[in-house]
């Protein structure tokens, strides 16, 4: 049965209204910054507060936010956000509740650190890196979390297409959850094959978690309860650096299974793929999940780096049991305990959602904010990505110029030539159908 | 009291009122104070005590404190000019966003965001509407210092007045943190409402009623069951028993128009007020002058602009008592504040005690003596029924619209499904606006798509709660019915249907207290006999369609450029309908020629009287020649009839034009795409057709689509212009 609460607890409401950007991008008042708000919260809990205790029961409580603001500030590179702006965010009520009205409207929840629901492994797996604020939609049970992640490139070859149907097959046999990203490619090959066998599913998607909500093939799945669908991004804002929020992601799939299955890969940070399994391959702050990788013929260069760097190739030859737990019966998969492949999280420690120690301390959130660190891009690269994106099917060329122009806020000249650049490079493909005594041009992708 | 915010406001109040020794009424401050520290308020009191002051004072209290703007959520269209004239007095800046005001959107947005607004109206149907929650609500959220619910009641589904709009709104509030003050009027609510309007705001909420009595009102009920009796008695009583300006009310846009039509025949001033009103023909020449000099006339280049400027002039012509009454509908109920309205008539019985007294309690606020009085007739039950069934979506629709958006991956839009499903555009409408307010949500809008979201397939319409809500309707209806019908104080009646807190047990002066002051309750035979010839007149405009439904196909069949807008040179001239379909006498001889009669015959009267309308239609331009609306169906009725008003009007009958495909009756058409896609290809010329211009004759009227159609196709074939006329109008109405 579907969960109809959206209501909001008190701490992830002041989350929210300090640092969420409530549906828009364009906000005149800007949200708290990563930096920012870790300052802002590491004071306010060195007053032993909450964020709940900036809401009181008549309005924002002033007098509080004054003095977590006069608490010094030992963070050099950030500079804090003054009081009168806290409190300025702390009054945006009316659009979180238009923003969450809409979102629940779409099955959408809204959750935080301290609430209940909050993922606990993510906690532990990436400790501050963890975000924030985690939008949701389908069954919350399955953000217990465990099994098998899946990761590849967006273009995989059919060769690895058959190999993560197969090792999807094995994971649902043996009821683990499938855990994926959602795009196109290798992820939506994992996710819609495990639905299809009535597996759980367990989506981590970076952005436009509305629009995903709303894919007829998600909708279906989040309906019948077997599916989760989670994003730490606005889930309408478009962001304006995709890759980074996509690395983000990344890193919640890796936190939300045991195992990794990588696909397909190419090689170096251009990768999304390679650069995930890197880094988890890497992980110091916790221990890091065992990641396979499909040796296929020929081999995936980004695969077989991975296995320089300590990744296992997969054996298609045996069943999934068998690849994750060398020795274990073969034959007798079932006599697999649960615990026996999901033992190192399910008794997982609770962690104090706003403990006022050191060790435990509250981090930056991921909001729209961090969006603005560490992104390498060109412009026209960015503007690639928004191509693609669109393009997922073809679009009529008056709609494309217009959704570009006002998604990445370009003018219609500049939307123009970078078209035609991206047609010229072959990228985006045009053509052209007769209607009526007019003519409709269609863009599409070079498949 | 005595603080220095205290004597602030009243020093504003003072201002505002331009009333030097105003003093607050009991509540006025407490809910400013309580506002201004974010204490939720609910205030309950009666139309004209003083509900806006608090949100004109507290808006200002906000501004000085440099906090955001309020955001004020009300159905009615504008604040009269009187308040905006208070809230300009103390620098409170007022702006309006609704369907009336497209064009000024934008310089309100501007405005807002620049932060040279302090309080902005919004209608319950806006902030619903997902396109103006995406292009201006949502820019503009973040500066909200206070929100205010207008007619608070209607968010309880546990009231009669309950609509998804509002359901929209207790959405919001239970997702709202209390970072933002909340002020909820209403001037009517019962306990139970009052209960469930204080949970909706989060529980702790601090309430201020006032009792509803009003001493200056004279409250009387007549009994009068045929329409012309009323017409009748209303003439008499306005031309010369009543002192002052005020207010009809009717239920249906037609009956104010026939009211007010026939008031004006007996020399009373009375002009109809409704959602979509125009200037009507037999306008006061001197009045329609000073209209089309407005330079806001001027420039209302659509009919929605037109509507929003003649319906400022009409309420500015009541406010300076320039005319003795506006004839309307509910469209006039809320927000209407004039001090010293002389009466308030009903012409037929309202639906809900909440809504009468809410209408009612607009007489005689700022004067000693006012009339509030119910005629009551045979048609109200059923009138009151149709309202009643037609008030929630069938299951049945519900059902096969989600289905059909659900089946489509990249959702539908509305024209999309005016496609698909032959149901009227206001029930497709109906059914989304329904179910997008309820929650689960089955349905979300995506760009301008109607997409489903995960809980379509296991969405059930919440029959039980229909179900209550159409038993309290009913309930409503039968309290209504007693109030009617009592012996006891009619102010006593109401104020206790109301819960209205402690009151004497009756008021001393209404009919039932004092029969002696009561306006006399018979009518003088020569003025029914009138009535009743006029109701028989009665006839209908036939207003030209300025845009295709489906302008693809219209382009096809007329090889045109595509566009929505129908070419001048096609277009048909105003005409006219003899008669509503089964009213009055034509409307009644119209029924029986066309389905009592075999073989189907339309009597000499119908020739008579079309063609003394004819003559009295005074046309710019004079017909040349006539020419009857093909049937495959039945060819001789319309073709006959047609003959016989030639012959009497002496004009050629022409039968050129024909009808070449046998398409289904155009009524069971349901909606603008079905109803012209059903005729688009069904007429031609088979020769050139006379000179000079032609009256196109039908039997009934109701989409407009055949004359529509049929007058392309004759002026397309050399025509040069086309008078539609129609015996009977068969559309259906009511607001």
């Amino acid at each position: 049965m579907a969960d109809m609460d959206f209501n909001i607890s008190p701490d992830t409401q002041a989350v929210l209204l300090l640092c969420g950007a409530l549906g828009r991008q364009d906000r005149s008042l800007a949200p708290l910054t990563v930096g920012q708000y870790g300052v802002f919260m590491t004071a306010l809990l060195s007053l032993g507060k909450r964020p709940s205790d900036l809401i009181g029961a008549n309005g924002p409580e002033e007098s509080l936010v004054k003095e977590a603001c006069a608490v010094p500030n030992e963070n050099r590179r950030v500079v804090p956000a003054e009081a009168t702006q806290i409190i300025a965010l702390l009054r945006r009520g009316m659009s979180l509740a238009t923003a969450v009205d809409k979102w629940a409207g779409c099955g959408i929840h809204v959750i935080g650190k301290a609430d209940e629901v909050y993922p606990k492994r993510l906690k532990e797996h990436l400790g501050g890196r963890a975000p924030s604020l985690i939008y949701y939609a389908g069954n919350p049970e399955l953000f217990a979390g465990g099994g098998m992640a899946f990761v590849g490139s967006r273009d995989i070859d059919q060769e690895a297409v058959e190999a993560v149907r197969t090792v999807v097959r094995g994971c649902v046999d043996l009821g683990m959850n499938v855990v994926s990203g959602g795009a196109r490619g290798a992820d939506q090959t994992a996710m819609q094959e495990a639905s299809s066998l009535g597996g759980k599913v367990v989506g981590a998607i970076p952005c436009d978690l509305m629009k995903a909500c709303l894919e007829p093939a998600n909708r279906d799945a989040l309906a019948n309860g077997n599916t989760l669908l989670f994003s730490a991004f606005d889930p309408e804002v478009r962001p304006f650096n995709y890759g980074q929020i996509a690395m983000d992601r990344n890193k919640y799939i890796y936190g939300m299974a045991d195992a990794c299955f990588v696909a397909q890969s190419g090689i170096g940070t251009k990768s999304g793929t390679w650069a995930g399994a890197a880094e988890e391959l890497k992980r110091k702050n916790a221990t890091p999940i065992p990641v396979y990788v499909f040796l296929g013929n020929p081999p995936s260069p980004g695969c077989l780096d991975l296995q320089k760097m300590g990744a296992k190739a997969w054996d298609m030859e045996k069943s999934v049991a068998e690849n994750l737990l060398p020795g274990a019966d073969a034959k007798h998969p079932k006599t697999l305990q649960q615990d026996d492949l999901f033992g190192s999280y399910s008794a997982a420690e609770s962690v104090a959602p706003y403990g006022a120690d050191k060790e435990n301390r509250v981090d930056a959130p991921v909001t729209q904010a961090e969006a603005t660190l560490g992104e390498k891009q060109t412009p026209y690269e960015l503007f690639l990505e928004c191509v693609k994106e669109l393009l997922t099917a073809p679009r009529k060329e008056t709609e494309v110029k217009k959704r570009l122009g006002s998604e990445l806020d370009l003018v219609a000249a500049q939307v123009k030539r970078w078209l035609e650049k991206a047609e010229a490079a072959g990228v985006v493909v045009r053509k052209e159908y007769p209607k009526g005594k007019k003519k409709c041009v269609m863009l599409g992708l070079v498949r | 009291m005595g603080t220095p915010e205290y004597e602030r406001a009243l020093e504003w109040l003072r201002v505002a009122t331009d009333n030097p020794s105003a003093e607050f009424r009991d509540g006025q401050w407490e809910a400013i104070d309580g506002v201004l520290h974010s204490r939720r308020q609910l205030v309950v009191q009666r139309t004209g005590w003083g509900k806006s002051m608090i949100y004109f004072l507290a808006a200002k209290f906000l501004r000085e404190q440099g906090r955001g703007m309020t955001l004020l959520i009300s159905p009615l269209l504008a604040l009269m000019r009187n308040q905006v004239a208070a809230a300009e007095r103390v620098g409170v800046r007022c702006y309006t966003i609704n369907s009336t005001n497209p064009k000024e959107w934008d310089d309100i947005r501007v405005k807002i965001l620049s932060d040279a607004a302090d309080l902005l109206i919004v209608s319950p149907e806006r902030l619903a509407n997902d396109d103006f929650r995406r292009t201006i609500l949502e820019q503009i959220t973040d500066r909200i210092g206070l929100l205010v619910v207008d007619e608070a009641h209607c968010v309880s589904d546990w009231g009669h007045d309950f609509r998804p709009d509002y359901k929209k709104i207790s959405r919001l509030l239970e997702h709202l943190p209390r970072t933002v003050p909340v002020l909820a009027t209403t001037a009517t609510a019962t306990n139970r409402v009052i209960d469930d309007i204080k949970a909706q705001l989060g529980g702790e909420v601090e309430i201020s009623r006032g009792d509803l009595v009003r001493k200056s009102l004279f409250l009387q009920n007549i009994r009068l069951p045929s329409q012309e009796a009323r017409l009748a008695w209303l003439a008499e009583t306005l031309s010369r028993r009543i002192k002052g300006s005020g207010i009809v009310y009717t239920l249906t846009i037609r009956d104010a128009e026939v009211v007010a039509h026939w008031l004006r025949m007996n020399g009373v001033a009375a002009y109809a007020y409704c959602g979509k009103v125009l200037p009507p023909q037999d306008m006061e020449p001197a009045l329609r002058t000073e209209l089309e000099s407005k330079d806001s006339w001027k420039v209302a280049t659509t009919s929605d602009a037109q509507v929003a400027v003649y319906r400022e002039f009409l309420e500015d012509l009541l406010l300076a008592n320039r005319i003795k009454a506006l004839v309307a509908t509910s469209a006039l109920s809320m927000g209407f504040d004039k001090s010293d309205l002389a009466f308030v008539i009903h012409y037929q019985r309202p639906k809900s005690v909440v809504d009468y007294y809410q209408q009612v309690g607009r007489a005689g606020r700022g004067i000693d003596s006012a009339y509030g009085v119910l005629l009551n007739g045979e048609e109200d039950d059923k009138i009151g029924d149709f309202f009643i069934r037609n008030a929630f979506p069938s299951e049945e629709d519900v059902e096969q619209v989600l289905k059909a958006i659900a089946a489509a991956p990249e959702g539908l839009s509305k024209l999309e499904l005016e496609r698909i499903f032959n149901l009227k555009k206001g029930k497709i409408d109906q059914v989304l606006k329904f179910v997008m307010s309820d929650v689960p949500q089955p349905v979300v809008k995506d760009g301008s798509k109607y997409r489903a979201t995960q809980y379509v397939g296991s969405y059930r319409i919440p029959s039980e709660t229909i179900a209550r809500l159409t038993e309290i309707r009913r309930e409503e209806m039968r309290t209504m019915d007693e109030y009617a019908r009592t012996a006891g104080c009619l102010m006593g009646f109401l104020c206790s249907a109301l819960e209205s807190p402690a009151e004497d047990e009756s008021c001393g002066r209404c009919r039932n207290c004092r029969p002696d002051l009561a306006l006399p309750e018979t009518v003088e035979s020569a003025r029914l006999q009138a009535a009743a010839d006029s109701l028989r007149k009665s006839s209908v405009p036939i207003l030209p369609r300025k845009q295709w439904a489906d302008p693809a196909r219209a382009a096809v069949r007329f090889r045109l450029n595509g566009k929505a807008t129908i070419p001048v040179e096609l277009r048909m001239e105003e005409g006219v309908a003899l008669s509503s379909y089964g009213a009055g006498e034509w409307g009644r001889l119209v029924r029986k020629g066309k389905y009592e009669t075999r073989p189907p015959h339309f009597d000499d009267k119908l020739v008579e009287a079309c063609a003394r309308m004819v003559s009295e239609l005074n046309l710019e331009k004079v017909p040349q020649w006539i020419v009857p609306v093909p049937s495959r169906r039945n060819n001789a009725l319309v073709g006959d009839f047609t003959d016989r008003l030639a012959n009497r009007l002496g004009l050629p009958c022409w039968h050129g034009l024909v009808k070449t495909t046998d398409t289904p009756p155009q009524k069971d058409m349901e909606n603008s795409a079905f109803q012209q896609d059903n005729v688009i290809d069904a007429f031609v010329v088979n020769e050139n057709p006379p000179v000079g211009g032609c009256i196109l004759v039908d039997d009934m009227v109701d989409s407009r689509w055949t004359f529509t159609v049929a007058t392309a196709v004759l002026r397309q074939a050399g025509a040069e212009f086309v008078v539609p006329l129609a015996l009977a109008d068969s559309s259906n109405d009511g607001e």
